[in-house]
């Protein structure tokens, strides 16, 4: 079944007499438990497409649909909840002088109803942290951490789509994998549906299902991630992927 | 691995922030035109020991060892001839190559200044000398850049740009601290070539510290793998990548994600990052080939041949 599907997305940013088109004609769909990976260069139009689906800017034209529905230009809370994103800086998306488990909670609150306690115990185990981190500041946890909060954060108002935007390249390698197998898991285990961006084709080789490239505001390529990134069919790929630079033992 | 002819030495360098030591006893050389990379966990010291060499992050003290730069050895130096000397001999790039600059001056303007303060500004020359630079890191249209500001430019074109300062400094060394590592695949593969570039145009020698294996193996004359602040590998790239010894050195590798589509078996926990405790092997909590007293045992690094040094090879028992 497919749980969200793009058709026809354009987005143009204008300032004073230059203008960008960053998404042009855009069509995707996402199947419920499938994890989309889309990949393309700084300035591909990968993070603005997320920001479109989020709600975080609103199209140009074309339509956005979840489980059919089309979503509004004015995002309800429900829309907010049910599709959620996860940032790069994962420290810089908490508040600073809070609390990790007050900006969760806050976040559940505000979109799911007031009142409402995230059962910290299963919550942090999804993420195979303690509660007791959940009670330092952002700034006295690792990178790695961080970001498995930013995961809890997203799940803890029980979203139907992940949206992640490159959540692993500021992290270190162990760290990076630690997040992968996290996410896989809540995959399998939760059937999530995911949207994973990121730079990096190995990375999205490992944990994606079906691969979108993306070069210029367009897709170019897509297809299984065994076939995108196997055997490519588009110049623009296989550039891509002959500047991964893998290590060989 | 001769200390004759090495443009750095460091020798069983201990150096923390206050009382407690974030790297302690590491020791390597720097030959003239080597690139040596550091490898490891965020945490690690990695960057720390860079500082401790550059001798300039405020509250970074080195608590023993010795330092020799050039044949001159730097810590009984007073503060400020030493800053001299490593600020005239070594250049220093950063993750993010727009801090390094200020955004909002024009490059022109940085340029002179830096110049100046080098005693290397020729202002008649000027223009000459910058195209020259640029053109051997494959940039053209010196007076357009120099003219422009670094908000203006992209992460890559600023690296570049960097570079070629450090080139038009005619510094014998260049410390980088994750130059690649806030660019996209692309970018970061041309930011690696450039290195390569610098060092084939002026014999810089360059101590590298990256968190991508990929990357060192790329650059690296020699790989120094680092956990908890301490040197726990040391080797050219096909000793420490093909034939790694120690167990950390193995799971660092396991962790990267490959083309092949497998999810990469990573690590458990993270470093401590407190630094080095001083007891026993700092690794042997993750280490899931530890034996009974590793906790205690402090393994030191020892040459197994060939220049591969390791503090331990537990490692290559745990993979057969």
């Amino acid at each position: 079944m497919t749980i969200l599907e793009g058709k026809n997305i354009c987005k143009r940013y204008r300032r004073r007499d230059v203008s960008v088109d960053a998404l042009i004609d855009v069509s995707f769909s996402l199947r419920e438990g499938e994890v989309l990976g889309i990949v393309g260069e700084s300035g591909s139009g990968k993070s603005t497409l997320l920001r479109q689906i989020s709600g975080l800017e609103t199209p140009d034209s074309g339509e956005l649909l979840l489980a059919g529905k089309p979503l509004p230009a004015k995002r309800t809370k429900e829309n907010y909840r049910e599709i959620q994103m996860i940032f790069q800086d994962a420290v810089g998306s908490f508040h600073p002088r809070r609390k990790i488990a007050d900006s969760i909670r806050e976040t559940a609150r505000n979109l799911v109803g007031p009142g409402i306690e995230p059962d910290w115990q299963t919550l942090c185990s999804l993420v195979q942290l303690t509660p007791e981190l959940a009670e330092r500041y952002p700034c006295d946890l690792s990178g790695g951490q961080c970001q498995r909060f930013a995961i809890a954060r997203a799940m803890a108002v029980q979203p139907r789509i992940l949206l992640c935007d490159e959540i692993t390249s500021a992290l270190d390698v162990s760290s990076q994998a630690q997040i992968l197998k996290l996410l896989d898991s809540l995959h399998r285990q939760k059937n999530m549906s995911v949207i994973f961006v990121s730079h990096d084709v190995a990375v999205v080789r490992s944990i994606c299902d079906r691969v979108m490239v993306m070069y210029r505001g367009r897709v170019v390529e897509e297809g299984t991630a065994e076939a995108v990134i196997g055997s490519p069919r588009e110049e623009y790929t296989k550039k891509l992927i002959s500047s991964v630079l893998e290590v060989r033992t | 691995m001769s200390d004759a002819g090495s443009i750095l030495i460091v020798n069983n360098i201990t150096a923390g922030y206050g009382e407690g030591a974030m790297v302690a006893d590491a020791s390597f050389t720097l030959a003239s035109g080597e690139i040596l990379c550091l490898v490891g966990e965020s945490g690690c010291g990695k960057s720390t020991l860079l500082k401790a060499v550059m001798g300039t992050a405020p509250g970074l003290q080195v608590l023993s060892g010795e330092l020799v730069l050039d044949g001159q050895s730097l810590l009984p130096l007073p503060e400020k001839e030493r800053r001299l000397l490593c600020t005239e001999k070594i250049g220093l790039v950063s993750q993010s190559p727009g801090a390094s600059f200020n955004p909002i001056r024009t490059y022109r303007k940085q340029f002179i200044e830096t110049l100046k303060s080098h005693g290397k500004y020729d202002r008649p020359a000027f223009e000459t000398m910058v195209a020259e630079a640029f053109g051997k890191m494959g940039l053209s249209d010196t007076r357009r850049i120099l003219d422009s500001c670094p908000y203006e430019m992209s992460g890559g074109m600023n690296q570049r740009i960097a570079l070629s300062l450090a080139l038009l400094l005619e510094q014998e060394i260049l410390l980088a601290d994750e130059p690649t590592s806030a660019l996209d695949a692309t970018i970061q593969l041309q930011v690696a070539k450039e290195l390569l570039r610098l060092r084939d145009v002026s014999g810089m020698a360059q101590v590298v510290v990256t968190h991508n294996l990929a990357l060192a193996q790329f650059l690296a004359d020699r790989i120094g793998v680092m956990y908890a602040g301490r040197l726990v590998e040391l080797g050219t790239p096909a000793q420490v990548l093909s034939e790694p010894r120690h167990a950390y050195t193995r799971a660092l590798i396991a962790a990267i994600p490959t083309l092949d589509g497998r999810l990469p078996t990573g690590l458990d926990g993270a470093p401590p990052l407190s630094g080095p405790s001083g007891a026993g092997c700092e690794f042997a909590p993750r280490c899931p080939v530890r034996r009974a007293g590793c906790a205690e045992k402090r393994y030191s690094l020892t040459n197994i041949g060939g220049g591969h040094l390791t503090a331990c090879s537990c490692g290559s028992e745990g993979a057969s």
